[in-house]
């Protein structure tokens, strides 16, 4: 099991208050856990090489359906 | 490692239904829709408590249809080859009987008020029985909870083993025959993993062709309503009358209407002329047991003996796709659940609100990239089948059999060893079929992969492999 670092602690907990989440003291650390990992894909995610291409969801204004 | 075994696996002496085995003694006059909806009924009163494949079952309203489906058959009134079949529905689907909970204490009981959506009422209409609510993962994500007061999902090949979620009572529910097919979601997996470990065949068609109004969102934009069946034929008739263009779902995509069952026999079980590629991708290799890879590789020899060549691919972006699946469908969830979250964090098992927090983890720029990648990996693979002149992709659904309930190895329940992501990122279409089994008597399973809008390439594959093998016939010991 990865361990949180205290750095990672600190962010997750500024994140989960401004998100307005208050999970207990073990679930916060669990998640200061997984954070770690999750910074690592998205650097993966960040690194790809996409060029200049357009996200996947589009926006089209003429579409006012549900 | 050890070579594929067939140790501790039945043959398929005894086939149980399918589909087009029922629609044809139907039709024929060998037994009637009231029968088998009696018969799968009785057997889930002796096997639903040990498997936990219903929340909620339908007897009186299904006998009811089964009757009024026989009584058309005898007026000459029959639909198709769905006519008086019976069909479990995953219970993140509102149906017009009763109550949907996604497996959940926090849904509001309103929310099922809706009824069903286009593809229950294209189901009905093409005279399916409806059965009953199927188990799930609570609102299709995390992991079996124990501390909540829903069943626990249990593999009829080996009740300590799990179903592999989220459409975990499609699967079992099929895989065990109490029902002849099923309608689950997949939003990273969740058709194709417990159709993998449940021995049978699911399809996730692409996105846009079956409208998914009247199903609770997951991630929006990466959920796939599909058939859950025990053959690919099977799944295939369930497609002809699911997909279709409806104005209530905005990704719903204009097509004409396929015959996917007159599609996958158009070639006699003939796969000349399709180039298949295998994907070599190193994640997807080292996340796969040996007796995995091997056993596809005999089902490949199976494949081009139908006539189809198979040759080595790398695909493009795949390990960016599937993690950038995976981070965007959290973020996704979260954006729907992010209320919830605040004041009932406590009435969502564990594993449903540490995953849904995650996305509270992930930034507006992170999930945008996410998209991009989503984008490029959507188009650079689509140039490389174009490039190869592929007509499909091949991998493993899975790298393992099903999971232990309890002191799994740690490579089985990896997210890596998960070789479905990518295609929910890309909304290809992708089979998941039986294609051996591992030294301990459980389930593999094969993904075949089309472009989009080609899902009757990836049946035709599955149809032909299946002609010639009879993996999706095995009865697992639990099986009505």
């Amino acid at each position: 099991m990865p361990e949180a670092t205290s750095e990672n602690l600190a962010i997750v907990r500024a994140l989960l208050d401004a998100a307005g989440l208050q999970p207990p003291p073990e679930e916060v650390d669990r998640l200061a856990e997984l954070y770690g990992p999750i910074r690592r894909q998205l650097a993966m995610v960040h690194a790809a090489d996409v060029g200049d291409v357009d996200p996947s969801n589009v926006f089209r204004a003429g579409e006012v359906g549900r | 490692m050890s070579t594929p075994s067939t140790r501790s696996t039945p043959t398929a002496a005894g086939a149980p239904w399918t589909i087009e085995s029922a629609a044809a003694a139907l039709a024929a006059g060998e037994t009637t829709s009231e029968a088998l909806v009696r018969a799968m009924f009785e057997a889930a009163a002796r096997l639903d408590d040990p498997l936990g494949v219903y929340l909620a079952r339908f007897d009186e309203d299904a006998l009811a249809a089964a009757r009024r489906a026989d009584a058309e058959r005898a007026a000459g009134r029959a639909r198709g080859p769905l006519h008086g079949i019976p069909i479990g529905v995953k219970d993140i689907l509102a149906t017009d009987e009763g109550p949907t909970t996604c497996q959940s204490l926090v849904l509001p009981p309103s929310w099922g008020d809706q009824g069903d959506g286009p593809v229950l009422r294209r189901l009905r209409d093409a005279g399916a029985v409806i059965m009953g609510k199927l188990t799930t993962m609570e609102f299709a994500v995390g992991r079996p909870d124990r501390s909540k007061p829903f069943p626990l999902p249990r593999n009829p090949w080996n009740t300590d083993r799990w179903t592999g979620g989220s459409s975990s009572g499609s699967g079992n529910g099929v895989a065990s025959g109490l029902m002849l097919g099923a309608l689950g979601t997949d939003t990273g997996g969740s058709i194709r993993v417990p159709s993998a470990y449940c021995g049978i065949t699911g399809h996730k068609p692409t996105h846009g062709l079956v409208p998914k109004s009247g199903c609770f969102p997951l991630g929006y934009t990466y959920d796939h309503l599909g058939p859950m069946c025990r053959s690919a034929w099977d799944c295939a008739a369930m497609l002809s009358v699911m997909a279709g263009h409806d104005p209530s779902d905005r990704t719903s995509v204009p097509s004409a209407p396929i015959d996917y069952v007159a599609a996958i026999e158009a070639n006699g079980g003939s796969l000349a002329g399709l180039r298949i590629g295998v994907l070599a991708n190193e994640s997807i290799k080292q996340h796969s047991a040996e007796w995995t890879w091997q056993a596809m590789q005999e089902a490949l020899g199976v494949l081009r003996d139908a006539g189809a060549e198979t040759v080595e691919v790398v695909a493009p972006l795949y390990d960016e796709l599937h993690v950038a699946t995976f981070l965007g469908l959290q973020a996704e969830a979260y954006s729907y659940h992010r209320n919830w979250l605040v004041e009932r964090w406590a009435d969502y098992g564990r594993p449903t609100r540490l995953t849904l927090a995650l996305g509270a983890l992930i930034s507006g720029g992170d999930l945008a990239q996410c998209e991009r990648v989503r984008q490029a990996g959507r188009q650079q693979i689509h140039a490389m089948m174009e490039r190869e002149q592929l007509s499909a992709l091949v991998s493993p659904t899975m790298g393992y059999g099903a999971t232990a309930y309890s002191g799994a190895a740690r490579e089985a329940i990896s997210t890596k060893a998960m070789h479905c992501p990518p295609w929910n990122g890309t909304g290809f279409p992708a089979l998941a079929l039986p294609m051996g089994f591992d030294p301990d008597g459980l389930p593999l399973s094969l993904q075949v992969i089309a472009r989009p809008f080609e899902d009757a390439v990836s049946l035709t594959i599955g149809h032909a492999l299946q002609q010639r093998t009879d993996w999706h016939l095995r009865k697992a010991p639990l099986h009505a």
